[in-house]
């Protein structure tokens, strides 16, 4: 039992891992808490159950994944750039990016309805035994898709010129922009790669959980608590972080009812806030003053 | 005309919950989404007592206050030593919990099937019954607020909140217990959202945990933002710019299913152009930019 459990947790954990990853690589170069993370998540989710009913899931996933990239570029663009370029303080631009998530999930309620709908995949078979637990070809899918999307990221931040000045920027952006790197530039490719992970996490979710126009928040806050749980600006804490937020509420489960899921991650994230707020394996955090 | 009255008493309830956001919010600078969760711990303490004990208005009143204040000291103790951003992420926290444990705690709350029957309020011999006698009521109750609030941030201490806003640290070193001035309007501001939460669960007379979602905390922090926070008036403006823009889309006649989803595009789509153009709001002099 408890071993099908931790197996059911890895397996969520792929998907918060990419959360994890992709809002670590957002907030680190736009250093403030982007809301509509969670609409991006959302719009490509919804992107794949209109693609996938009428014409196939991968096109969905794929379109859905462009939308994500795509609607945080322009965000950035149009909305928090200018805020930033004004010398506005970072609880702007949040405020901002909570108003803009706001519409963006309205408008999918408005579109869709308010309710729950189910994403149909590929008939279900009696699933897989790995290790002697058994998953779902859907299951599978997914964590191929995550494991791909994660090594991909780690690739394109570690090996590619962008991703080195995406790094600079992270580090210290003020002396980025000294050494010639374009810090705009920087922060609209952080914002693509990381709605792009966002959309690829809220694609995959739809196909193992349906859709619903507020899983913006849970998704939003998965990859939030998971990221600071490792540690800000740490690729590899949010990973781990991912692993360790999905294990725990699958293991949770074991003792509380379903229902509680939600609140535990809450919980968890409240703790790591107040016992460690630099996360597992992040960099003591001070505030500057000046 | 009922209509009418009805309006002005929501108005005047989400001006108290906005004017009781503003001395955390606007004075002291702190951004809290957890607004709608102490007004909900005021809604449900004062309901459950006169509904499952019968006890009078007023002193449900107190119960639900004293409730929100011993619930804000375990929530701002902690977690005040967290500063900006990582605050609001604290907050937010709490209250995804708190909307967790109205809607899934059955056995006290239950759950989303709410509570039924919550008698009307008599104060002193006073049958609180028709739409104007509630209004009478809410005004007092607002004023009240209003009061509290004026004399708060025009005393010694409020002047010490306003130092917090713009440099803790100077105020720490002029030897002013910023934590201590912290933790007491968090309580401060929490009290006030839970007497507005009893006002309501004894007008409506009905409470389910929906009113109380994190959705309507950022509705709260909006009327402040929008109508400018650290101004006395702003709050009041924001309440009845967002309550009463809204009413204005029935009369052009949309299902109310849309209508809801429109009325939050309204004020995500506000606050964000207030956001872009004028951060401190329609009233304020202070725009969350150091």
């Amino acid at each position: 039992m408890l071993n099908q459990l931790i197996a059911n947790g890895v397996f969520s954990g792929f998907l918060i891992a990419l959360l994890a990853v992709g809002f670590g690589i957002l907030y680190s170069a736009s250093r403030f808490f982007v809301f509509t993370f969670g609409a991006a998540y959302v719009w490509s989710a919804y992107t794949v159950l209109l693609l996938g009913e009428r014409i196939t899931i991968p096109l969905g996933i794929i379109v859905g994944m462009g939308i994500g990239s795509l609607l945080s570029i322009a965000l950035e663009i149009v909305v928090y750039q200018p805020i930033r370029r004004r010398g506005d303080y970072a609880l702007v631009v949040m405020l901002a990016s909570i108003g803009a998530y706001i519409v963006l999930q309205n408008i999918v309620s408005m579109a869709f309805g308010d309710a729950a709908r189910i994403v149909q995949t590929w008939p279900i078979h009696k699933g897989y035994l790995i290790f002697g637990d058994r998953l779902t070809g859907v299951q599978l899918v997914i964590m191929g898709t995550s494991t791909l999307a994660l090594v991909l990221a780690w690739l394109f931040l570690y090996w590619y010129p962008i991703g080195k000045n995406l790094r600079a920027v992270t580090n210290d952006a003020d002396l980025a922009c000294v050494v010639g790197v374009k810090v705009d530039r920087v922060i609209q490719i952080a914002a693509g790669l990381g709605g792009g992970m966002a959309g690829l996490a809220g694609a995959l979710t739809s196909l193992d959980t349906g859709v619903i126009p507020t899983m913006g928040f849970r998704g939003l806050l998965l990859g939030v608590v998971a990221c600071i749980l490792g540690g800000i600006g740490n690729l590899w804490g949010a990973v781990i972080g991912g692993f360790l937020l999905g294990i725990l509420q699958q293991v949770a489960v074991w003792s509380l009812p379903t229902q509680w899921q939600d609140a535990i991650v809450f919980l968890v994230l409240i703790v790591v806030l107040i016992v460690r707020p630099q996360g597992l394996f992040g960099k003591r955090l001070s505030r500057i003053t000046v | 005309m009922e209509y009418c009255l009805h309006i002005l008493i929501l108005i005047n309830v989400f001006a108290l919950l906005a004017i009781s956001l503003d001395i955390l919010s606007g004075h002291a600078g702190l951004l809290s989404l957890s607004q709608a969760a102490f007004y909900g711990l005021g809604a449900y303490t004062s309901a459950l007592l006169a509904v499952e004990a019968g006890v009078p208005f007023l002193m449900g009143v107190l119960a639900g206050v004293g409730v929100a204040v011993l619930i804000s000291f375990v929530v701002s103790l902690p977690s005040l030593r967290l500063y900006d951003d990582y605050f609001v992420l604290a907050t937010f926290g709490f209250q995804m919990i708190v909307f967790s444990v109205f809607n899934n705690w059955m056995e006290l709350t239950r759950g989303p099937l709410g509570i039924p029957g919550i008698p009307q309020p008599v104060i002193f011999g006073w049958h609180i019954t028709s739409h104007l006698d509630f209004l009478i009521l809410s005004i007092l109750f607002a004023c009240f607020a209003y009061f509290v609030v004026y004399r708060l941030t025009s005393s010694p201490f409020g002047r010490v909140l306003h130092a917090i806003r713009e440099d803790e640290v100077f105020a720490k070193a002029h030897g002013k217990n910023t934590h201590y001035s912290k933790v007491t309007a968090f309580a401060v501001s929490a009290a006030l959202a839970a007497s507005a939460g009893s006002f309501y669960s004894s007008y409506i007379t009905y409470i389910d945990p929906t009113s109380f979602t994190v959705m309507e905390s950022i509705l709260i922090i909006s009327m402040v933002i929008i109508g400018g926070a650290g101004s006395l008036w702003g709050p009041l403006i924001g309440a009845f710019v967002l309550v009463t823009l809204p009413e204005a889309l029935r009369f052009i006649g949309l299902p109310s299913s849309v209508a809801a989803n429109l009325r939050q595009i309204i004020y995500g789509s506000l606050l964000v152009i207030m956001m872009m153009f004028r951060p401190r709001g329609l009233m304020g002099k202070f725009g969350f930019n150091k």
